[in-house]
């Protein structure tokens, strides 16, 4: 089987090398030279040195993490649900998952600024039940930011792990369940293991989506939480200092590219790709 | 080093075949006898597409009005500066004054404005003519505040706390507030010091932290906050959007800033940009723009105030203006910036 | 009843059907309020919307009015297709051809392909503008396209490739043995199999290239206004509820496509 299959792959290759790791080399050799041209480090330096920026990094990988951790706990019943789901349903549950990547991301932002804002439903049915003495804002912190970032990434959690799903028959959870084993059993011992896969590629696009989404970041979390995006942003529009900008792009590239290899090496681990 | 002609002749083989798909764009190909001219989004770039733009045509010349806030102009035009992606670039000082030091926009030649001697005295530069002044001062929401006096109430009258709205040094409407409020603290134009220790012991107090001014009016439209720091035509705006808004001159006065059509250097039809400078002060185009959504005080002296305007600024108010000074602001500008950052991050 | 027919205890029930359904009335709950603002008779984005009309999408529609979004919606729509275009020609192909590879070879290869995916967009955006710049080339059209398929192909790569790494080889062989050549086996056999995933791909490929404005901002002219950049600044500056009526124009064109699909594929299943 193994004859030539390069030719079908050479447009996509090249397609790589030039549209996307030469400009990325590029934006490196960007990133190691001052504003004068000529070679230095002190780009990073300058990151590294400053508790701040440090603090902004971290709290950058903090947001995905937390923002992976809420989607999957969200994900699982949903997923279960269509498991459990007949052909009809299946569908149904396809089409609600579908249904906010056909809403602009713009769109969904905005909804959630009505909803958690002061005069918006949740702040008056905490008014109503008496949680709230006032109505309030629920907005401009980091655990709307997750809520609501949580929100916007789930269908790319979601969707992997339906397609694992499909391709993989019950007829093993049948089994096991014939032979007397509870359904929590069945889910921790058979069905989890067979979702991996589906749920290890889902992390990687939520972590990405949620560590770079500049748009909800800035709207939602307000100009007081501050992410390694707004920092990009603002040393290339407002403060014009692209070689700074190129060594912040790297270092959250760099940072992101390490949890996703982490990830990715998780799902070649035996335990965790045999079953698929 | 040895890669990037390699490299360059796969991009650019790359490219040729998508440049060919670009031309099925109807717009895509630069015509002949036509402008790029920059404009603020939405309520400048709706108005000069519907009033401007016109009087260009009918000096034989298209106006591509593209939307662009004055930041996003500098960054576009500092990524390549060979081949500027605008002809025409609308600015206020405080970006007026990075683009002529970075050379990236031309002096002009008044002698080929028609319109120049009509102009305001002040209006006109050599770097391209004032179209309009921008003046700034404190919106409110009638039914959500009292009215404000000025900007030390903002932070000593308990009716304002968690009211009101604030920005960095990114907006040039927040950095002539901040300016105006360092001098009433003690601090002055190159002094930022009582601002930072003002807003680090006012914080819990505080409404809310936006990142530019587009955000503040959706906040404002939402009755999170009553109170931000706004131009007339940020009011004139909500009011026509049936927002309960008010606009207040800050009894310190009010910092005013002029906003003028650039030439780009290295411009593709520079006489095009000439055409369209013209047609954009010309009593004609600045009576419109003066009414409302839009409400724009005019630079040409022919055009007179409309009772809109008079509304917001008298004949008296408009002479006693504060027009801070860009140059000592913008030398601190990057440095205040990054310390807004660090006093109001959670 | 894929479980047998053992019932399900109670606590596993709640978890699976309240939660499940709680989690989808989650993930749903903000594009019903965007839908249902869009049908709003006030001025602006409230929820609940202050009475019922059809007027913003009737403003949508007017030339006169939203002229400058027609030409944003045309220009997006024509990225998104040339984009779907493009990641079909480049990476259906590479979906089969690496099936033809050593193991070794392929695993060498894929990662490079995928990188695009995991790869913040804003990065990417910003290193592309850099390096067209070097090269000679100013933001355009025909940019935005480019980088859109560079960014935006690995999603058609991994729709495709989840079929191709799934065929039979005996498909193959049997061609093989037909005495059909690889591209003919390709165009043949392979392509019309792979068909299902190309389809998803192509949608996934067209929504996100919609919906992009990382890369847009940064490769995008002056002329090429887009969808989602224009959307952004109408509804920051205004909240503007034509913002909401183009979402909700998307997914009741959507929602038909949907309907007649599987309308279409009904008798086939019974057959």
């Amino acid at each position: 089987m193994n004859r030539n299959g390069l030719p079908f792959l050479l447009p996509m290759l090249a397609l790589s090398l030039a549209g996307f790791l030469v400009p990325l080399a590029l934006l490196g050799v960007f990133s190691l030279v001052d504003t004068a041209g000529s070679p230095t480090l002190d780009n990073y330096r300058r990151l590294f040195a400053d508790p701040f920026i440090l603090s902004v990094l971290v709290d950058t990988l903090g947001l995905g993490a937390k923002v992976v951790a809420l989607t999957t706990v969200i994900a699982l019943p949903i997923v279960l649900l269509y498991w459990h789901a007949g052909p009809k349903m299946r569908r149904v549950i396809v089409f609600l998952t579908l249904l906010p990547m056909l809403t602009s991301n713009v769109v969904r932002t905005f909804a959630w600024i009505v909803i958690l804002g002061r005069l918006g439903p949740v702040s008056q049915a905490m008014v109503e039940l008496g949680f709230f003495p006032a109505p309030r804002s629920l907005l401009f912190n980091e655990t709307a930011l997750v809520v609501v970032l949580a929100q916007i990434e789930l269908p790319l959690l979601v969707l992997p792990v339906i397609a694992v799903m499909t391709r993989s028959d019950g007829s093993l959870a049948a089994a096991a369940a014939t032979l007397g084993a509870g359904p929590w059993r069945v889910l921790s011992t058979i069905l989890l293991p067979m979702m991996a896969p589906g749920i290890l590629a889902g992390w990687v696009l939520v972590f990405a989506g949620a560590t770079t989404s500049y748009v909800t970041q800035s709207v939602i979390g307000g100009a007081r939480l501050i992410y390694l995006p707004q920092f990009v942003y603002r040393e290339v529009g407002v403060l014009f200092n692209w070689p700074s900008a190129a060594a912040a792009a790297f270092v959250l590239l760099a940072a992101t590219s390490i949890v996703m290899l982490a990830m990715t090496a998780a799902s070649r681990h035996p335990r965790l790709a045999g079953h698929a | 080093m040895t890669s990037l002609p390699l490299s360059r002749r796969h991009f650019t083989a790359g490219l040729a075949s998508l440049t060919g798909l670009g031309l099925l764009s109807p717009q895509s190909a630069r015509a002949a006898g036509s402008v790029v001219a920059a404009s603020f989004p939405n309520a400048w770039e709706d108005a000069y597409r519907r009033i401007v733009a016109p009087l260009v045509k009918a000096q034989g010349t298209e106006l591509v009005v593209a939307p662009a806030l004055a930041q996003d102009q500098l960054a576009k035009l500092l990524a390549n500066p060979s081949k500027p992606p605008f002809d025409a670039l609308l600015m206020s000082p405080g970006q007026t004054a990075e683009a002529a030091s970075r050379g990236l926009i031309e002096k002009i030649d008044p002698s080929k404005l028609k319109n120049w001697s009509k102009l305001d005295a002040a209006a006109r530069t050599e770097y391209g003519p004032n179209v309009t002044v921008e003046i700034n001062g404190i919106a409110y929401n009638p039914s959500l505040v009292p009215k404000p006096a000025g900007y030390k109430d903002l932070f000593e009258n308990k009716a304002y706390d968690g009211k009101v709205a604030w920005i960095g040094f990114g907006s040039n409407t927040a950095t002539m507030a901040w300016v105006e409020i360092a001098k009433l603290y003690g601090g002055s134009e190159d002094d930022m010091t009582p601002v930072f220790k003002l807003l680090a012991s006012h914080l819990p107090k505080i409404g809310a932290i936006a990142n530019n001014g587009s955000q503040q009016m959706t906040m404002f439209q939402q009755g999170e906050i009553g109170v931000f720091m706004a131009s007339t035509g940020n009011v004139a705006r909500l009011k026509s959007l049936g927002v309960p808004c008010e606009f207040v001159h800050p009894v310190s006065g009010s910092p005013s800033v002029p906003v003028t059509i650039h030439l780009a250097k290295g411009a593709a039809n520079p006489e095009g940009v000439y055409q369209y400078m013209d047609a954009a002060i010309s009593a004609d185009a600045q009576s419109k723009l003066a009414l409302p959504p839009t409400e724009m005080v005019p630079t040409n002296t022919e055009v007179p105030l409309p009772p809109g305007i008079k509304a917001f600024v008298s004949d008296e108010q408009m002479k006693t203006l504060v027009y801070p000074d860009w140059a000592k602001i913008n030398a601190k500008r990057a440095a205040w910036t990054a310390e807004f950052d660090r006093v109001v991050r959670k | 009843m894929l479980d047998g027919n053992r019932p399900l205890d109670w606590a596993y029930r709640l978890f699976v059907y309240g939660l499940g359904g709680l989690a989808i009335a989650f993930m749903v709950a903000p594009v019903a309020v965007g839908l249902a603002m869009s049908f709003t008779a006030g001025q602006t984005l409230k929820f609940p919307p202050d009475g019922l009309s059809l007027r913003w999408y009737s403003a949508l529609l007017d030339p006169e009015q939203s002229g400058p979004i027609h030409t944003a919606i045309l220009h997006s729509a024509q990225i998104a297709v040339l984009t779907v275009l493009g990641a079909v020609l480049v990476a259906a192909p590479a979906a089969y051809g690496v099936t033809r590879l050593k193991p070794a070879a392929s695993a060498a290869v894929e990662p490079l392909m995928l990188a695009p995916l995991v790869l913040p967009s804003l990065v990417y955006g910003l290193a592309a503008l850099i390096a067209s710049g070097r090269v000679g080339l100013s933001p355009s059209f025909g940019l935005v396209v480019f980088g859109h398929i560079v960014v935006f192909g690995p999603l058609m790569y991994r729709s495709c490739a989840a079929i191709t790494q799934r065929l039979d080889p005996s498909l193959e062989e049997a061609s093989a043995l037909l005495g059909m050549g690889p591209f003919r086996t390709f165009l043949r056999v392979t392509l019309p199999l792979m068909l299902p995933g190309i389809l998803a791909g192509m949608f996934l490929v067209f929504m996100q290239s919609l919906d992009n404005v990382s890369v847009t901002l940064f490769l995008a002219d002056a002329r090429t206004t887009v969808l989602p950049l224009r959307m952004f600044q109408m509804i920051e500056e205004s909240l503007d509820v034509r913002v909401a009526a183009i979402s909700g124009v998307l997914i009741g064109a959507v929602l038909l496509c949907l309907i007649v699909s599987w309308k279409a594929l009904e008798p086939k299943r019974q057959g």
